[in-house]
């Protein structure tokens, strides 16, 4: 088998699972050994085909082969190696690599050890198989299974009650989610199954140049009134997107399916590092520069898309700043974040929103990991019993601090080049989205991003320690978790530069890249652009720095003054009592209706009833058993005559 | 002549069956019984069935009522334990329509019966040739009836004291 | 003239005594005999029918006759079987009535 094949990028990380999984649960180094092999396999592999794909002209690799061909349908399992599965696949197996080395560190002595490994990498070779689909039927499969590995990895500490509970809400959220994409990827295979010809069903690459088709857009489904109002495939079109955003919604955790991110949290911090910052929920930003050609025919679901993801950014950063989990802090942000490659994806910028998932990736993996070295020190999430740690944790402290600066965009870190290049979308926006929610709201939230990560870094590294003895018991944390966050700390930094450099975008598109996405603003180095990075950047850490720094402004005496607007924002808004509400009351009531209707209807009436009847006529007819000779020898006649009579 | 005789023969027939199922006393039905296959036998000789009848009188007059009119006296019913017929009219037109049934059935049979010419037919001679040759099995067959019969009644009759 | 039907109406006079006697008498030996007027009154067509399907000329297969030979055997022997079982049932429950062992009723 050729070595450099992309099947080895699915192959090892599964492999590696099942070994772990079958034999090495006893010898923790073994399992860790080939978890991280099967990783940096991957990459090697993965990093094999980089030159081809940057250097030639829109080159694609692609293979599959027929897992099930019934009636017609013919359902594929393969590879689409283009310029989007490629960044996604360096971003995947580099950073999953790195956070694999730093795991052997923090989760050294925990008994499930091993078991670790395993779910790592079954939810290597889940993710891979989402970034390497090439129909969508696959990518729906891996879809599910990445909601498996992270159900298992939130729900690792499975003895803790809130661990399993949240593992819970993460995979029912995720699967009302999935309700709508798989009702989308009906629809969309449906409709174009006759375009497509003879390819797989679900094909990205046939779909895209069916999509591209205007005769095609503008046939008709269904006809109503006679031809007076048809049903077109665009119509069509724009439900099946939307439906399908709903999947995306689920899995990146836009408003309203977000609820589970936050709670996510009880897993170990490499787990919260990997798939709740880096990986599995840029899957949804994936998935949508995947298929952004279903989307780029209607303005009215791009324009659903941009506006939740706007949303999205700005409701997440205002929780973010009433946290005092260090770990929420983080969820929150990479909350915002992803709104912010949601909105630029529904703004037409695939490059921008790509951009910036690969750095985000970087900085706030770098963030975890150090957070994940502050509770390994201190033994607590909570910031309100940290403080002065940068003395203890001078290391982590400061590469903390750089990642936490690339978040907020300041120039000339990477996070400015990703950050601004979206913010210039949001003020040169087309047509459907000129509303105040996209034009405002994502410089606002910057701000407010500036403002809570600032806090957040003021309260846990500076200042006087507030929990002595959590502060004396403090010690840094080993190489092995250090180095991983060296790296990432250096691609923060030099990740824009890096990116942008030669010319590597350009070639970072999709292949199924529909015609009308603009191409990518460079971000130029120009003094009015570094300017209002540094204004917004300045505006939130100044205020951060007036309150938790020098203390000018009491933090106690704004949240009394806020008072409702403070709870409202503390509680999140109140979505999660929302959704108890909808449960207890609509949910449990339909049910307790289905159990009604099957307990009288179907039980009582058809299955007790069939008895009732059987039992019914056998009492009737056993009243003829009455053991007399007689009676029996004038039946007998009685037959006899009977059968004369209809004979003659 | 021959109408004569079976007319007497049938109505003899007849009424014996009739006074056999009426009567009070067992064994006063077993006689009235005995005199009905005397007829019978007697209808029998009419329809050229001369081995018939003889066997007629021989095993059932002979042997089976016999045999009943053993087991009646070893019953040995009291006088005031006799019971005769009792009338159940829901069982008698049951009967009655079964009557009426049967004789509509063969109403209309064909031709009448045939005046042979006095070959002797139903003689022991011609029936043992058709016995023998096209009902040999069923001949095997039933004297092997005859004698698990005979073993089964030996062996259910036995006290328990005989071992 | 005696016609083929004299004779089955007769034999199904029988019978149908007969089947009276089965089903109007309580002593079980009783019944017996009435089933052997019916076997007899059955035997009785069965030779009527050989002698109404003869031939004109040569001799007469006496195939009814042969059955009837045979039905009067096997009824011989299911008579003797038949009263040792009312026999035994006598011994046991001291009794001839029919109507006393309706044990396999519902």
């Amino acid at each position: 088998m050729d070595l450099t094949s992309p099947w080895l990028i699915l192959l090892l990380p599964l492999c590696s699972a099942v070994l772990i999984t079958l034999f090495t649960q006893r010898s923790p180094r073994v399992s860790a050994g080939i978890s991280i092999a099967a990783v940096a396999g991957a990459f090697a592999v993965a990093a094999s085909h980089l030159g081809q794909v940057l250097h030639g002209e829109n080159v694609v690799l692609t293979g599959h082969f027929t897992w099930l061909a019934a009636g017609g349908h013919d359902f594929h399992y393969g590879y689409l190696v283009d310029g989007l599965s490629m960044v996604m696949l360096m971003v995947v197996t580099g950073v999953g690599g790195l956070i694999h080395v730093y795991a052997t560190g923090y989760m050294k002595d925990d008994p499930g050890y091993s078991r670790f490994f395993a779910y790592m990498s079954l939810f290597m070779f889940s993710m891979l198989g989402i970034v390497l689909a090439d129909n969508l039927f696959q990518i729906f499969i891996h879809w599910e299974l990445v909601g498996v590995s992270s159900y298992l990895l939130i729900g690792f500490y499975y003895r803790k009650d809130s661990a399993s509970a949240a593992a819970n809400k993460a995979f029912l959220t995720n699967r009302v989610g999935d309700f709508g994409f798989m009702l989308g990827i009906l629809m969309l295979y449906y409709a174009t199954r006759s375009a497509t010809g003879g390819a797989g069903a679900g094909d990205f690459q046939a779909m895209a140049q069916a999509v591209a088709n205007p005769a095609w857009l503008h046939a008709a489904v269904v006809s109503v009134g006679g031809g007076h109002w048809h049903l077109t495939n665009e119509h069509f079109l724009w439900i099946a997107g939307a439906l399908t955003f709903m999947g995306i919604m689920g899995k990146s955790a836009q408003f309203p399916l977000h609820v589970w991110l936050p709670d996510a949290m009880e897993g170990p911090t490499p787990v919260s590092a990997l798939i709740h910052a880096a990986t599995m929920v840029a899957a949804g930003v994936f998935l949508l520069g995947r298929i952004l050609f279903i989307y780029m025919p209607s303005e009215t679901a791009l324009s659903i898309v941009a506006h939740v993801g706007a949303f999205t950014a700005f409701f997440a950063a205002t929780i973010a700043t009433t946290q005092f989990d260090i770990k929420r802090v983080l969820a929150f942000s990479t909350l915002s974040q992803l709104g912010y490659m949601v909105m630029a994806m529904g703004l037409r910028g695939t490059d921008a929103a790509m951009f910036h998932l690969t750095t985000h990736a970087f900085f706030k993996a770098l963030l975890f990991l150090g957070a994940g070295a502050v509770i390994h020190a201190v033994h607590t999430n909570d910031i309100r019993e940290m403080g002065g740690l940068i003395r203890k944790l001078p290391v982590t402290g400061w590469m903390f601090v750089i990642a936490t600066l690339a978040l907020c965009g300041v120039p000339p870190l990477s996070g400015f080049w990703s950050k601004d290049g979206i913010l210039h979308l949001t003020h040169h926006p087309p047509e459907y989205a000129h509303t105040w929610l996209i034009m405002l709201l994502p410089t606002i939230t910057a701000v407010l991003t500036s403002y809570y990560m600032t806090r957040l870094v003021l309260l846990t590294f500076f200042g006087q320690p507030r929990d002595h003895h959590k502060y004396d018991h403090a010690h840094e944390a080993p190489l092995n978790m250090v180095l991983p966050m060296a790296v990432l700390c250096v691609l923060s930094v030099i990740g824009g530069p890096l990116l942008l450099g030669p010319e590597v975008l350009e070639h970072f598109r999709a292949i199924t890249r529909p015609a009308g996405v603009p191409e990518y603003h460079y971000v130029a180095l120009d003094a009015e652009t570094i300017l209002d990075a540094l204004l917004i950047f300045g505006l939130g850490a100044g205020a951060a720095l007036l309150a938790f720094g020098v203390r000018a402004i009491d933090p106690d005496r704004v949240k009394a003054a806020l008072g409702p607007v403070y709870r409202f924002i503390d509680n999140r808004w109140y979505i999660d009592e929302l959704y108890a509400w909808i449960v207890k009351n609509v949910q449990q009531n339909v049910a307790r209706l289905c159990d009604a209707f099957d307990r009288y209807v179907i039980i009582g009436t058809i299955v007790n009833g069939s008895a009732w009847t059987t039992r019914a006529t056998g009492a009737v007819v056993a009243r003829f058993q009455t053991g007399s000779v007689r009676a029996y020898a004038l039946l007998f006649l009685a037959g006899v005559a009977a059968l004369l009579a209809l004979n003659l | 002549m021959e109408a004569l005789v079976f007319w007497i023969a049938a109505a003899a027939m007849v009424a014996f069956t009739l006074l056999t199922i009426a009567a009070r006393n067992p064994v006063y039905s077993a006689c009235f019984m005995i005199l009905s296959f005397a007829a019978t036998a007697a209808l029998f000789v009419l329809l050229d069935a001369y081995l018939i009848a003889a066997v007629e009188v021989l095993v059932y007059a002979g042997a089976i009522m016999v045999l009943f009119l053993f087991v009646i006296m070893l019953v040995n019913l009291r006088e005031s334990e006799h019971e005769g017929l009792r009338l159940n009219p829901l069982m008698v037109l049951a009967a009655g329509t079964f009557l009426a049934l049967m004789s509509r059935a063969v109403k209309d049979l064909g031709p009448a019966v045939q005046e042979t010419p006095n070959t002797l037919v139903g003689t022991p001679g011609l029936l043992a040739d058709t016995l023998f040759s096209r009902y040999v099995v069923p001949f095997e067959a039933v004297s092997g009836l005859l004698l698990a019969a005979i073993l089964g009644t030996v062996v259910l009759a036995r006290r328990k004291e005989d071992a | 003239m005696i016609t083929v039907q004299h004779w089955l109406v007769l034999s199904g006079m029988v019978f149908t005594l007969g089947l009276c006697g089965v089903m109007m008498r309580r002593n079980v030996i009783l019944v017996m005999m009435s089933v052997e007027i019916m076997l007899n009154a059955a035997n009785l067509a069965l030779v009527a029918f050989n002698k109404h399907l003869a031939p004109v000329a040569g001799t007469v297969p006496p195939d009814g006759q042969v059955l009837v030979f045979f039905t009067i055997a096997v009824a011989a022997a299911e008579v003797a079987v038949a009263l040792v079982i009312a026999m035994l049932l006598f011994r046991r429950l001291d009794t001839v009535n029919v109507d006393d062992v309706a044990n396999l009723r519902w």
